[in-house]
């Protein structure tokens, strides 16, 4: 591995010579997370036998003119805990070559992709959650006019640092209908996508088609200040691992109202999905190797005591929505005062499917099993030029049935106050202070963090989450930060729960831990 | 610990190696506005000023309040240091549709851009956000910051300046 590093090191150091007396653009970013793990029974925390583990990402690219290219090279010394065991070792993952003018676009090798709202196609890239499913094929662009653009992607999807055994291939069309009419008050657009997944099929069963097909339609209006969004995936059967080799075919609808005027916005947003779980191949059952994105349409939060049960969303069979509502209270009015006041609140709820897999679903009712409900506000005011306080307080309803656990929901009241606290135009002081309240389950919390931070480049925290009528562990951890330009160095110790982490709406159980954990990003 | 400190011989390799050789321009390619409209981010650099670009999330707290932070200080800055500030978010589809109401609410001076498929992030090498990224007139890369406490929007004040004054 040393060999191989050292190479790829000398053949950087070649380009970046050579650029320096030619014209074209080297450019690249690193990523390192490094945990080294500690011995600590409170939390059952268990070590890896190898006390280290890293994840490192180098990204390398080369522009010249219309043509561009470049490599990921990524190496797990080892993995670190949590994430899939497959990603192990080292190697260059991603690699590409492209020509882009005004009108075309064409990539060769690896490139990510997403059609519409993702419902039918999304290749992406979550390094968080270990989660990379790339595509290694060919996509061409090409933008016909200034109103109508086509895209067709064709490749084989990423598995950990494989690639799966099936092929992906795309098309997917847009029309702007304003500009092709010369509307200026109206912003309208639709697109149409198609997605084919082929797998070869080698058992014994007649009915399992190598093809699964997505149908979606997108439309999208915007009108003042109103917009309006809809798409519908229809999804042919998919008999596999993910949804227990249901030969059934799938369908997902998702639509988006909303309203901002003046200082109020109002946005709803609604979505059913039926056997929409879609991945690279019938077998898997890893979260990585996803083909499409249904994320948890709720509030994430900022806050780690409100985030301690966090919804997955259920593609196989799910029906809710949120509603969001945000207004600002202007300086000068009642509520505002002298500096204004933001206020903001949120609602969702998600159900399962009315009906069962033998009868069909309904597509117009949900069933009487609520998976998860929150509704949560804030209150966001800047008192004066020194101090800014933020109030949240949720109330959130969480079905452990909807990640594969038994029991009654448990129901819990959450209470956060942010302070901040500038003493110059450098040195601030934050506090967060945080409670949950819950009968059930692992019962109470509390938490708190202090951070010191020191502009432009130093941060200081400590924190703790206490679980209190639970299992009476403390979670503390202490870091501090430093960012220069593009760079951040973060250095942070402490006991991590177990628990799922979300990155996007997508999560993953991540085991507890104890250790300290380096982190450095960069950007050139 | 060999893997630690192959790390680390990697880490030094390439801050000091690249702090000097490399450079970046404002890359091409297309991002879309909040309408759905199509844009060239080349286009940004048409109103002949330095352009301000900051990455955000509209669940990423430090983000919010560094374009508060500049919103607040725009009209101060504006007579001497003029600038166009676009604030591109990089949401995916859990939360593009809050992105609109939130910057109605957050009432930033600035011009909204969805990246949805990350495209506009891969191509700056933007790793964590916030980053904010000063541009001149040219597409010349000036000033970049990632990660923000308050007071670090002085610094951007600052490249603004030794911008202007050359």
């Amino acid at each position: 591995m040393r060999a191989v590093l050292l190479s790829l090191l000398l053949v950087i150091r070649t380009i970046s010579v050579c650029l320096a007396q030619s014209t074209g653009n080297l450019s690249g970013g690193f990523e390192s997370n490094s945990v080294y793990y500690i011995n600590d029974k409170a939390p059952d925390a268990a070590s890896p036998d190898d006390r280290f583990g890293s994840n490192n990402f180098l990204k390398l690219d080369y522009t010249k003119g219309k043509f561009s290219a470049g490599v990921v090279y990524e190496a797990y010394l080892p993995v670190l805990q949590g994430l899939p065991s497959e990603l192990s070792g080292q190697k260059i993952t991603f690699k590409y070559a492209s020509f882009q003018d005004e009108k075309l676009t064409v990539t060769v090798g690896d490139f990510y992709e997403q059609f519409g709202s993702g419902l039918a196609l999304r290749a992406y890239e979550e390094r968080l959650l270990g989660l990379n499913n790339s595509i290694e094929g060919v996509k061409v662009a090409y933008r016909l006019n200034d109103f109508m653009q086509l895209k067709a992607v064709y490749g084989r999807p990423r598995k950990y640092l494989q690639r799966a055994e099936s092929q992906l291939r795309g098309l997917n069309y847009k029309l702007e209908v304003s500009r092709l009419f010369g509307w200026s008050k109206s912003a309208v657009s639709v697109e149409a996508s198609y997605v084919n997944r082929y797998e070869r099929y080698t058992g014994t069963s007649e009915s399992v088609n190598p093809n699964v097909n997505l149908f979606s339609f997108q439309g999208q209006l915007q009108r003042g200040a109103f917009s309006l969004k809809g798409e519908y995936v229809y999804k042919t059967a998919d008999p596999a691992i993910y949804n227990d080799n249901m030969q059934k075919d799938g369908s997902a609808l998702l639509l988006e109202a909303g309203c901002n005027k003046d200082h109020t916005g109002v946005l709803l947003t609604v979505r059913r999905l039926e056997y929409m779980d879609f991945r690279s191949s019938r077998s898997t059952v890893g979260l990585t190797e996803v083909a499409n994105y249904t994320p948890a349409l709720t509030r994430q939060y900022t806050y780690a005591i409100a985030n301690l049960n966090p919804y997955a969303a259920q593609s196989n069979g799910e029906a809710g929505g949120q509603l969001d509502f945000f207004h600002f209270f202007p300086e000068g009015s009642l509520a505002g005062g002298e500096s204004g006041l933001n206020f903001s609140a949120n609602g969702s709820a998600y159900y399962n499917l009315m009906g069962t897999a033998e009868t069909g679903f309904s597509f117009t009712q949900t069933g009487k099993t609520l998976f998860y409900r929150d509704l949560n506000f804030d209150l966001n005011k800047q008192w004066n030029s020194r101090l800014k306080t933020t109030l949240v307080f949720s109330s959130q309803t969480f079905n452990p049935e909807s990640i594969g656990e038994k029991g009654g929901s448990y129901h819990a009241q959450i209470a956060v106050a942010d302070i901040v606290y500038r003493f110059n135009q450098k040195r601030s002081l934050r506090i967060e202070a945080g409670h949950l309240y819950k009968k059930q389950q692992d019962r109470n919390w509390a938490s708190l963090n202090l951070t010191y931070e020191l502009a432009p480049s130093w941060s200081f925290f400590t924190s703790d989450l206490y679980n209190y009528g639970g299992n009476g562990v403390h979670y503390y951890n202490a870091g501090a930060s430093y960012s220069r330009s593009a760079t951040r160095v973060a250095l942070q110790y402490g006991r991590n729960r177990a628990g799922y982490q979300c990155a996007g709406g997508v999560c993953r159980l991540m085991p507890a831990y104890t250790g300290a954990n380096l982190s450095l990003t960069c950007s050139f | 610990m060999k893997p630690a400190m192959t790390v680390v011989f990697t880490i030094l390799f390439l801050i000091i190696n690249f702090k000097v050789e490399a450079q970046r321009v404002l890359p091409q390619l297309t991002v879309n506005t909040l309408s759905g409209s199509a844009v060239n981010t080349r286009d940004l650099l048409k109103d002949q000023q330095p352009v301000v670009i900051s990455f955000w999330s509209t669940i990423c707290k430090p983000c919010l309040e560094e374009l508060n932070a500049i919103r607040d200080h725009f009209e101060e800055w504006k007579p001497e240091t003029p600038f166009k500030l676009v604030a591109v978010a990089v949401d995916d589809n859990r939360f593009s549709a809050k992105v609109r109401a939130f910057s109605s609410a957050g009432r930033w001076p600035a011009t909204i851009l969805l990246d949805q498929n990350q495209d506009f992030k891969r191509a700056l090498n933007v790793n964590a956000i916030p980053q904010l990224f000063l541009f001149d007139q040219a597409g010349n890369l000036v000033y970049t910051h990632t990660g923000y406490v308050p007071g670090s929007e002085l610094q951007l004040q600052k490249a603004l300046k030794d911008l202007h004054s050359k």
